[in-house]
């Protein structure tokens, strides 16, 4: 184990030495559209909000407005630091500099690329033309964090997923529509490293941060149980018991066929047709750490 | 701590802010009535929804000079789900956040139960059941008999018990940051968990003689985390180094319950007639105690062509060593046995799981635009799952009863063995631009290959992907996605779990036992349908339009169909059969594929929004997911695997008959549908909001085959036969929700709610009843329920707290709201 946190540690010094200078990064406002050519940053917020005043209220109850007023400075100053430089639309206000949702990313990246956000370009909504203004309202605070498009955050997610909030109104489901659980505790929609952007390496690791319990190790193994919770659950919802992807006994059926009172729905040795199934008595499912536990019974 | 201390403090913190330049915030109060008929706990699943006063919500922001910040923030206070957060800091120099939150589970406040929990997981009953006939083997009429026994005791003894687990979490973040593009998190948190949930309690050997119960599993669990973060933002890179630390911990290690049919005062354990020894109480290990650790690594550099590469890597360890329980609590010392007493630690091989899994994950992304209006991205991923847990020889004492010598058969001599896996994927994907329509197309391929240690199978899949997206109208943007995946799987060993025995196989040689570890375990022709083979073709669909500022129009359809067609044949596993037990070496399967054959999933969706006037928006939502799965099964004698010739003549006959087969095809479909209006009846003073939201589930299952049929005559079964199983009722959840709330803007800072709610839940499964065609009360007492054949076997009876639990419930909620802000 030491050794191979040294190797990971040394791996990320290695990582940090190609880092380069600490600074947020600089936007080539110009390659992103020439029209920004000869134009100079504005520095001044009074002259934006002399035009967009709608907008000035709502602007500062936000994290950025907080930021400057905190005296932090940026080269290109309040506006024009996510802007560009705007002097030539202080003149000429017009749409010519207005950013399509890609320029706007490179805006929003040149703070925002680190941490959770590693992913990003390389990430299924990026890919999917999504820029970060599809569920960020950048000047207003609507959201308790992270300046969502909406209130709360399923709702924001539910703009495009809407699959998943029918799935959220089953009849066993996470307690999402509460507010309890949120679609990021498991999803990281800036991109991850795993499948469906989970947060965790794997749908295990993903799970097991709200459900320690499951982690086991265990002496007896479920394999499938190891390998992914999402061979027997659904996380979004189901219509039956405990997230579970079918009816029991026959989603146990679908692996299982032993002989005798395995292999049939009814089998006059055994209770599974009431309850909960098969998990009747194989209730240790998940792993046994139980000597007898071979059949998962204990 | 109660659920009024927080609040308490809280309201402390605040009086402060009363000096501060700068206090800004909300609250919202008042009180509601709510009826709810049946009082069902289903209504208050997840939430804390009752009568009386209630401080809904509220939050206080103090801007003060230099950028220093304080917000806090709460809801429900008071109550079982309450939640506050409190922010301090300097927007950009350090900040401290503290967050409480509350999550009730309430599983069921009807249920019934003899027991009661004494603490420490120990559950007793009040007496035990005065049994006619102690014996494992009675005959019909004697374990009927008994059965009204006990249903006459929990009657007597049956006491309400309110089934759920609540959450408390503590969690507080300290970010800094100490030096331009350098960000340091440190954050920690404590999780209460405690309360119950269903379970059971099995005492008995093999199902037949298996005496069952439902019980509750109490919970007093609690996980201390921490994490730190080190995040570094340079011009052309970032690097994200993270430590996680998670212990687990269950106050409560094993829940033991007392027998209701062995008085406790016989010892460890009595003596039935049948000369086996029943266990005076059952005992198993709880979620055991657990550390996990990991480091991660994240670096992403921008290299030339706009392009990106992130690497990442991850080492993870979890661990439990937590002290094992001896094999059973029956204390039988048999001089024909194994000479100890079950109970007795020293028969275990060790004494503590010293169990370990150990993750490691290596990741490369690379992403970039070669070339004008192209975008590729290439990628490569390992994850490997290591089982460090030793592996050991034990014997699988059947269940706090052993048989009449005390000895533990040859067939119960097990081997955990030490699962694992690894997964890799790598693949590459395309995206090309053209002007007509603005649009994208794609193309990409991936590979993925899983090793694992101790399954059936390797897989590997080739996947190709297709789609396409584009803008034909400024106001009109479709998306499309085709995916094909072939996985297969190689050389399936369905004799993989011989692994898991270690008896020898001249033990086996007795006539009627079972020789799992020299025969097959799972029939020939099942495949597993999780490392089986598979076809999927996945379609994606979805179209957004906005034809007019006022409306936004959402279609969507997804589509996946998985075909789990292995191409199983006809096969003869004992040819190669290395037991010393007679067989039938010519023995063939039927083969057709057992287990989950395919699996298809669609759904479709329609979402609309539209601002009728500047005073009315409407919204729409719904949805349709349907699946349909089907299953093949197979029903035969597991004590003739090698010799199947000789239950040629029975129901329950030989794994060469297709007779036995029977196929389900489970359909599950669900209806989600919402409409909403926002309406200004006066503008800037009255406004109204209301939504109605409606979900119906379906689950249907079509049944034919083996046990619809007697599979000698093709005769239906009646209900009362021990196997005659046939198409159940179709399950229903049906949900309704009515939302409406009526604003009225007394002043700018004030506005008085008026609201009304009406949840409607309604469920419907057979398998939640207590007299189906298979299943029945006894004497009218639901909760003792046995199979309708009133056999002699224990297995199929099973007392319990109560048919549907959770339950359905019809609730009316007016509430009664004041909003001010300052």
């Amino acid at each position: 184990m030491t050794s191979q946190i040294g190797k990971c540690v040394g791996f990320a010094l290695l990582l940090a030495m190609t880092a380069g200078g600490a600074a947020a990064k600089e936007v080539d406002w110009v390659s992103l559209n020439p029209a920004f050519k000869d134009a100079a940053f504005v520095k001044d917020p009074a002259a934006c909000f002399g035009c967009h005043g709608d907008a000035e209220k709502a602007y500062h109850g936000t994290t950025h407005a907080r930021l400057f007023k905190s005296g932090k400075t940026f080269p290109a100053g309040e506006c024009g630091s996510c802007h560009g430089p705007r002097s030539k639309h202080v003149e000429n206000p017009s749409r010519e500099l207005a950013l399509s949702p890609a320029q706007q990313n490179a805006a929003c990246l040149q703070c925002h690329e680190g941490g959770a956000r590693m992913y990003w370009k390389s990430g299924r909504h990026a890919s999917g033309d999504m820029s970060c203004v599809s569920c960020h309202t950048v000047m207003q605070r609507k959201s308790e964090k992270a300046l969502l498009a909406k209130e709360r955050e399923d709702q924001t997610c539910y703009a495009c997923h809407g699959e998943v909030r029918g799935q959220m109104n089953k009849m066993s489901r996470h307690p999402v529509n509460e507010g309890k659980v949120s679609c990021s505790g498991c999803h990281n929609p800036h991109g991850s490293v795993a499948k469906g952007m989970l947060k965790g390496a794997s749908v295990n690791e993903t799970c097991f941060k709200c459900h320690q319990e499951k982690r086991g190790p265990h002496i007896w193994v479920h394999a499938p149980v190891q390998e992914s919770c999402q061979n027997c659950h659904q996380a979004h919802g189901s219509n039956h018991r405990k997230l579970l992807t079918s009816k029991d006994p026959f989603l146990c059926m679908s692996c299982h066929s032993y002989g005798g009172h395995v292999n049939a729905p009814r089998y006059n040795r055994v209770s599974s047709l009431r309850g909960e199934g098969c998990v009747n008595c194989h209730m240790a499912i998940h792993g046994s750490n139980s000597p007898s536990g071979a059949r998962l019974t204990r | 701590m109660t659920k009024r201390t927080i609040p308490a403090v809280l309201l402390s913190l605040l009086l402060p802010t009363q000096g501060f330049p700068a206090v800004s915030g909300s609250v919202s109060a008042g009180g509601q009535v709510v009826n709810v008929v049946p009082d069902a706990s289903k209504f208050n699943e997840y939430r804390d929804l009752k009568d009386g006063p209630y401080l809904y919500d509220f939050d206080v922001t103090s801007d003060m000079p230099g950028g220093y910040l304080f917000e806090l923030s709460g809801s429900n206070a008071g109550r079982a789900d309450q939640r506050y957060r409190l922010w301090a800091g300097r927007q950009g120099i350090h900040s401290l956040e503290f967050e409480w939150d509350e999550i009730p589970h309430s599983l069921s406040n009807r249920a019934r139960t003899p027991y009661t929990h004494q603490g420490g997981g120990l559950l007793t009953v009040p007496g035990t059941v005065p049994l006619a006939t102690k014996s494992l083997v009675p005959t019909a009429p004697q374990l009927v008999a008994n059965d009204s026994l006990t249903a006459a005791y929990l009657r007597g003894t049956l006491k309400p018990i309110d089934l759920g687990n609540d959450r408390e979490k503590a969690s507080a973040v300290f970010k800094l940051f100490p030096a331009e593009g350098l960000t340091l998190r440190l954050g920690a948190s404590n999780e209460e968990r405690g309360g119950n949930k269903v379970s059971y309690g099995p005492i008995g050997d093999r199902p037949p003689r298996s005496l069952n119960i439902q019980l509750e599993e109490p919970i007093d669990y609690v996980t201390r985390e921490m994490k730190f973060e080190a995040d570094y933002q340079g011009k052309r890179s970032q690097t994200n180094v993270t430590f996680e630390l998670s212990s687990f911990q269950n106050r409560i290690d094993a829940v033991t319950w007392q027998n209701i049919y062995v008085d406790p005062a016989v010892g460890t354990n009595e003596v039935w007639l049948d000369g086996r020894r029943v266990a005076s109480y059952g005992r198993r290990p709880l979620p055991q105690d657990n550390l996990y650790r990991s480091v991660s690594v994240t670096h992403g550099v921008d290299l030339p062509l706009s392009g990106r590469l992130t690497a990442a890597a991850s080492y993870g360890v979890a661990e439990q060593d937590n002290n094992l329980t001896p094999y059973s609590t029956s204390g039988a010392a048999d001089a024909a046995g194994d000479g100890l007493a079950w109970n007795d630690a020293a028969k275990l091989p060790r004494g503590s799981a010293q169990a370990k899994h150990e993750s490691k994950l290596l990741s490369l992304d690379y992403a970039a635009n070669p070339f004008e209006r192209t975008h590729v991205r290439a990628f490569g991923r390992y994850y490997g799952l290591s089982n460090k847990t030793p592996t050991s020889d034990w014997k699988y004492v059947t269940q706090d009863v052993t048989s009449g010598t005390g000895g533990v058969n040859h067939h119960n001599k097990r081997r955990n063995v030490a699962y694992q896996y690894a997964k890799q994927n790598y693949g590459l994907e395309g995206d090309y631009s053209i002007a007509f329509w603005r649009t994208t197309l794609g193309l990409g391929y991936e590979h993925e290959r899983v090793e694992r240690d101790n399954r059936e199978a390797n897989t590997a899949e080739n996947i190709a992907r297709l789609s396409a997206r584009s803008r034909p109208l400024k106001w009109l943007s479709a998306r499309a996605k085709y995916q094909y995946g072939n996985r297969q799987a190689r050389n399936y060993d369905p004799n993989r779990m011989r692994a898991s025995y270690w008896y020898a196989p001249a033990e086996a040689a007795g006539a009627a036992n079972a020789d799992a570890a020299n025969t097959f375990d799972n029939h020939p022709d099942m495949r597993r349908w999780d490392v089986s083979d598979r076809q999927r073709h996945d379609v994606d669909f979805t179209l957004a339009a906005a034809p007019i500022e006022a409306l936004d129009v959402s279609l969507s359809h997804r589509y996946r169909r998985d075909d789990h067609d292995s191409g199983v044949g006809s096969s003869q596993p004992l040819l190669d059969y290395a037991g010393v037990r007679a067989v039938d070496r010519t023995a063939a399967s039927p083969g057709d594929q057992v287990g989950l054959l395919k699996d298809t999933r669609q759904s479709v969706g329609v979402d609309a929004s539209y601002a009728v006037a500047k005073r009315l928006r409407l919204t729409f939502f719904g949805s349709r997911e349907h699946s349909d799965s089907r299953h093949r099964g197979f029903e035969y004698q597991e004590n003739n695997k090698a010799d199947p010739s000789a239950v040629n003549g029975a129901e329950l006959g030989p794994w060469t008959r297709a007779n036995n087969q029977w196929m389900a095809d489970v359909r599950d479909t669900t209806y989600s549908f919402g409409v909403g209006a926002e309406v200004d009846l006066i503008p800037e003073k009255l406004t109204l909001d209301a939504n109605y939201n409606h979900s119906i589930g379906k689950v249907a299952i079509d049944y034919s085959g083996w046990g619809a049929v007697n599979p000698l005559t093709g005769a239906a079964y009646a209900d009362n036969n021990q196997f005659g199983f046939r198409t159940p009722p179709v399950i229903r959840n049906d949900r309704y929700v009515v939302t409406t709330s009526m604003g009225y803007k007394v002043r700018k800072d004030l506005t008085v709610s008026l609201g009304y709610m009406f949840d409607y839940f309604k469920q419907r499964d057979w398998q939640q009843e207590s007299d189906t065609p298979q299943s029945e009360s006894v004497d009218g007492t639901d909760e003792m329920t046995r199979d309708t054949s009133q056999s002699n076997q224990w297995g199929n009876r099973l007392p319990n707290m109560g048919p549907y639990l959770a339950s359905s419930y019809e609730a009316h909620l007016i509430s009664l709201r004041l909003s001010y802000k300052f």
